[in-house]
């Protein structure tokens, strides 16, 4: 057959394995035509800590900070006591745990201490009553508070907030503090339960802590997130990790995106070395894979350097304790003149499906973002059409469920102006947790 | 700067999805103008046909009394015609049930390059088909006399003429 679209001129993964992790680096192209006009360069970048690893555990050192005003009364409060001894049942002797309650003021139920006492754990936590409003700040400070108090050379630092409520006045606080934590090696989870608070605020403080933000829409979810979060930490293989990023001449970046575990935005830092990001805590089980695209403008003809990345991280157990371990992999793309008579004729065959897969995913955290700009900006239209928009897309690859419920509260705003409190929060959710191993047909 | 075929948007080349639609935008194919002229000439010349360009016959449906004939000195577009969104593609499949058959507005692309007849999904909602192997969006793939294509739902035989 005398296509030249199946030419073997393809882009292959390049691998860097190390002692502790390894990196893996998707590149959508190879060979770029040399020209002046700006292009675009994709890179998916997967770090995967190795399985076959000695590997000795890190020291929990975790604050349970919960809210108890007066909406968590009844099965909210309840499910809060199951998941809070889910904790205590799967911790070790050797971790730290303490427990923060708060409605307008706070209250340390259980100070930092290790060798956790079940049975007076199960009493105190069974002495919680709601009443009061709500005002993270209060408990976010007593958490930390307790969180230093427990940490040590060792340990994993984490705090874990629980609330159904939206504070008020106090958000500018609560956002320094979770900056504070995450540059003092404190990371957080932001656990939202039911529909009524704040996900901006919660997303915006995991963000600068590190951490993540979920979203529990029912109280029999509340042991489910917890164990979650225990298991993520009693794999975690590293307390933080750093993506280094040198840039070739004429080379921009754009744009960073993590795919998994969800999707979200990286943010990017210059430093001394050119551009570097937070990659947070990586575990056996929690690897990340990030998308990255590049803009190069006047490619010459020849190989030419789009970018090096460099992932450093400590590992704080096993043989390797304390040892600072670095990967690092170059990428190149190789400028080609258009006249030349060889010129490669390359078609989508040739960008590994990955890619655009990651891309679209992207696409639709964006639609969304902006659908809710519009909204907040009350352009309700502009909105409504691209919700629309997201639900036929959404459709397309498969996730019928959250299309469905894009296309319902499209017709919901058309009408009221307004987002149902519960539709809101699932596609929020829904399109940040879109998998790439989706249920339905995909791009290729 | 390439143009999304959806929405028009414009980006910077090289550009995968459409973040305005959420597109796949096509690839741009490597090869100067002049070059594949060139080829194509020379692909003509070598042929004893007179270099004319390849047509096709397509036979619409299950029931084969329908058909219309296609020259292929051009790439044409297979689709659904839509007024309201000022679509009017070369092949309009809306008389023959386009709509309910699934057959979006920009469906497939029919080309022919050096002498051979060529087909391309356009990232279509329900894809297109080639002998009923769904085709990889944008993935060029060779249609022989006698191949069957499907459109949405709607099975379409190709004659070389």
């Amino acid at each position: 057959m005398p296509m030249s679209y199946a030419s073997d001129r393809g882009t292959q993964p390049i691998e860097q394995v190390g002692s502790v992790f390894r990196l893996r680096a998707i590149r959508s192209h190879e060979y770029l035509p040399a020209r002046a006009e700006e292009q675009a360069y994709y890179v998916l970048l997967s770090v995967a800590v190795r399985q076959d690893l000695p590997y000795e555990r890190m020291p929990l050192n975790l604050c349970l900070v919960l809210d108890r005003s007066t909406s968590m009364s009844g099965v909210r409060l309840q499910a809060v006591r199951e998941g809070v001894q889910y904790i205590v049942d799967h911790i070790s002797s050797d971790d730290v745990l303490s427990i923060v309650v708060f409605n307008d003021r706070a209250e340390v139920l259980l100070s930092s201490q290790r060798n956790t006492d079940r049975a007076r754990v199960r009493a105190i936590v069974s002495t919680i009553q709601p009443a009061g409003g709500t005002e993270l700040l209060q408990g976010l400070g007593a958490g930390i508070r307790e969180v230093m108090r427990g940490k040590s050379e060792r340990s994993l630092n984490h705090l874990i907030l629980l609330t159904d409520g939206h504070t008020y006045g106090d958000e500018q606080g609560c956002l320094e503090m979770a900056k504070w934590a995450g540059q003092n090696h404190i990371g957080m989870t932001l656990m939202g339960l039911g529909e009524d608070w704040n996900e901006a605020l919660l997303d915006q403080m995991a963000a600068l802590s590190g951490g993540r933000s979920i979203y529990i829409d029912s109280p029999r979810k509340v042991v489910e997130a917890f164990g979650q979060i225990v298991n993520l930490l009693s794999g975690a293989a590293s307390r933080q990790s750093q993506l280094h990023i040198t840039l070739g001449p004429s080379v921009t970046l754009h744009e960073m995106f993590q795919i998994t575990p969800e999707i979200q935005r990286v943010l990017v830092v210059s430093t001394e070395r050119g551009h570097a990001a937070e990659l947070g805590l990586l575990g056996r089980d929690s690897g990340r894979e990030l998308l990255m695209e590049f803009r190069v403008r006047d490619l010459k003809p020849g190989v030419q350097m789009i970018a090096s990345l460099d992932v450093e991280l400590v590992a704080p157990g096993g043989i390797v304790s304390g040892q600072l371990c670095r990967e690092q992999i170059t990428l190149n793309v190789e400028g080609f003149s258009l006249e030349a008579p060889d010129a490669p004729l390359i078609s989508s065959s040739k960008i590994p499906t990955a890619i655009p897969n990651a891309l679209t995913r992207v696409v639709l955290f964006k639609m969304h973002e902006r659908a809710i700009a519009d909204l907040e900006a009350g352009r309700i239209d502009a909105a409504t059409q691209r919700l629309e928009t997201m639900a036929s897309r959404l459709a397309a690859i498969g996730e019928t469920e959250l299309a469905r419920v894009a296309m319902l509260e499209a017709g919901q705003l058309a009408h009221t102006g307004m987002l149902s409190p519960e539709g809101r929060k699932k596609i929020h959710y829904g399109t940040r947790a879109l998998s790439l191993t989706s249920r339905g047909k995909d791009h290729d | 700067m390439i143009e999304c075929p959806n929405c028009h948007t414009k980006f910077i080349a090289n550009t995968l999805v459409c973040s305005e639609c959420g597109a796949l935008l096509p690839p741009e194919e490597w090869v100067s103008n002049e070059i594949s002229t060139e080829i194509t000439r020379e692909q003509a010349e070598s042929t004893t046909e007179l270099g004319l360009p390849p047509a096709v016959r397509l036979y619409m449906g299950e029931e084969t009394d329908q058909s219309i004939d296609v020259v292929l000195d051009k790439k044409v577009i297979i689709g659904r015609s839509d007024p309201a969104s000022q679509v009017f593609p070369e092949i309009d499949l809306a008389p023959y049930g386009g709509l309910e058959k699934g057959v979006s507005r920009r469906h497939a692309r029919l080309s022919s390059r050096r002498g051979l007849i060529i087909i391309e999904d356009l990232a279509s909602i329900n894809g297109t088909y080639l002998n009923g192997k769904r085709l990889t969006p944008y993935l060029p793939e060779v249609v022989h006399d006698g191949d069957q294509i499907q459109i949405g739902s709607l099975p379409i035989r190709v004659e070389v003429l």
